[in-house]
């Protein structure tokens, strides 16, 4: 018998006591499963009858609009009966229902206000700067200015470092500092050192002056808190083709990673803000670890975490308000 | 009355069967949660959340695989998540003889081992300790496990080799203890 085998003997034999159940309280669970099954089996909504109602929606509509009438065929010939042409009942048009007037001031504004969402959204995009993690602000090559967000990402480490008095004083007094990884600066004229090149391969920067959470720099928490609200509002409405399954597997793995990252940093958070967080990466650990070959109770069990922590509309308020 | 005929009798909505579904299986789903979480009182939240889920999803059941392996799969889902949730991987700081309850296991192994390989157990990554629980401890077989995690009997063995390799690695300063 080989060592390994040993082992294996060994750990099979002294596993047995790694958590030793003591004896099942039987009785004292049925007493929680049946309080929480008339609790779920409240006023169970039965399947909403959809044909029926909406018959009977139809029904009414149509009972209280004058439906318009299109006559077909030409125009009437004298001594021909008005009876005599096709008619066609015509379904009022959604911006003729209530009236011309009121129909199209509904239309404008809705498109002013998709003009004006729009406008805002551009704004905020190209004057707030991306912070998505301490390391990423900071250690951004000088030669990849741009995030995946198409904004400038960090300030070159010359301004940062070297030649901003404020910001060099800044770095001088702040405790919480971090070794970057190396930055290739582009070279000066003249061959003179780059300012902010330690000893050719570390430059100190401060660690924590990009944390998301701040109040005047939440915007990249609210972003993510955005995305992570549309991926789960797709994995909702999912309708669990192989494809769309993986996507949103790797969707999730993306955001996971965000949401771990804003776990971590330091700040003031509340603790809904953080509890919030939290549930959001449980729900995102489940959707990861989906793809076309889960049980079908998996995909239950995420689409019940979600809906009972109510992950989603927290989710959609604390990014529209940006509270967090 | 048969299990299978008990449970479409729950299916047609009579919850009176329930219990004595409950009455069956709840031995094992308990020692299930107990072996994953570790408190009483996490195990019971478990178990009780295992039979009102499976109560309550019961049309999802559709008898390809057997009711106590379906069960005990949402037992296990059910525990990790909890775990995962709560973030009670708990820290053994508590006497060894608090830990084992009833005290009547006895071996020739010294306290210490024992104690670091549960540690070592403890920090299995999540499904390599789930697949080595329900082997190693439970006595679930490679095709059971892949029925209750969802994965194949290849990938069962293969998280199983792994766990005891990291173990023995783990248990490396007791080199050679095993043995006697």
């Amino acid at each position: 018998m080989s060592d390994f085998d040993r082992f294996v003997e060994f750990v099979r034999r002294e596993g047995m006591g790694y958590n030793e159940p003591p004896e099942t309280p039987g009785e004292a669970m049925w007493g929680g499963v049946e309080a929480r099954l008339v609790g779920q089996l409240y006023h169970v909504p039965p399947v909403a009858p959809r044909e029926e109602m909406w018959k009977v929606i139809e029904a009414a509509w149509v009972s209280r609009e004058s439906p318009g009438v299109i006559e077909i065929g030409g125009r009437r010939q004298p001594g021909q009966s008005r009876g005599s042409l096709r008619r066609w009942p015509v379904r009022p048009r959604w911006w003729t229902r209530r009236g011309n007037a009121a129909g199209w001031a509904t239309a404008l504004t809705v498109a002013a206000s998709l003009v004006l969402g729009l406008a805002l959204g551009r704004g905020t995009r190209t004057t707030q700067p991306f912070v998505g993690s301490a390391d990423h602000s900071v250690a951004t090559p000088a030669s990849e200015p741009e995030t995946a967000f198409g904004v400038p990402a960090a300030e070159p480490q010359a301004t940062r470092s070297g030649e901003d008095p404020a910001l060099h004083d800044q770095l001088a007094t702040t405790s919480d500092i971090v070794r970057a990884a190396p930055v290739v600066e582009p070279s000066r004229a003249g061959g003179e050192p780059e300012a902010g090149v330690v000893d050719g391969s570390y430059l100190e920067v401060p660690a924590v002056l990009r944390d998301p959470f701040d109040t005047e720099d939440h915007y990249p928490a609210t972003q993510h808190l955005g995305r992570a609200a549309t991926l789960l509002t797709a994995f909702r409405i999912d309708q669990g083709t192989p494809g769309s399954q993986q996507d949103l597997a790797r969707w999730a793995r993306e955001l996971l990673g965000d949401t771990r990252a804003f776990l971590d940093m330091p700040g003031s958070r509340s603790p809904q803000q953080y509890a919030l967080l939290e549930d959001l990466e449980l729900v995102l650990i489940q959707i990861a670890r989906l793809g076309p070959e889960a049980p079908e109770f998996e995909w239950q069990l995420a689409r019940e975490s979600m809906e009972w922590q109510g992950t989603l509309t927290r989710l959609r308020v604390a990014s529209d308000l940006g509270e967090i | 009355m048969t299990e299978v005929q008990l449970i479409q009798r729950l299916k047609d909505g009579d919850q009176s069967v329930a219990r004595t579904l409950y009455d069956s299986h709840v031995d094992r789903v308990f020692r299930i949660c107990y072996r994953f979480a570790g408190e009483y009182d996490l195990a019971q939240d478990f178990a009780q959340e295992t039979f009102v889920r499976a109560f309550t999803k019961i049309d999802t059941f559709r008898g390809d695989a057997a009711f106590g392996t379906w069960i005990v799969a949402i037992a296990t889902t059910v525990s990790l998540n909890g775990l995962r949730k709560v973030k009670r991987f708990r820290t053994r700081e508590t006497p060894l003889d608090d830990q084992m309850t009833g005290g009547s296991r006895v071996s020739g192994v010294e306290p210490d081992l024992r104690e670091d390989l549960y540690r070592a157990i403890d920090r299995l990554p999540e499904r390599s300790r789930a697949v080595f629980v329900l082997h190693d401890v439970e006595g679930y077989t490679h095709r059971e496990i892949g029925e209750i995690l969802g994965i194949k009997t290849g990938t069962s063995k293969c998280q199983l080799f792994r766990a005891r390799s990291r173990l023995r690695d783990d248990l490396a300063v007791h080199a050679g203890e095993w043995a006697s």
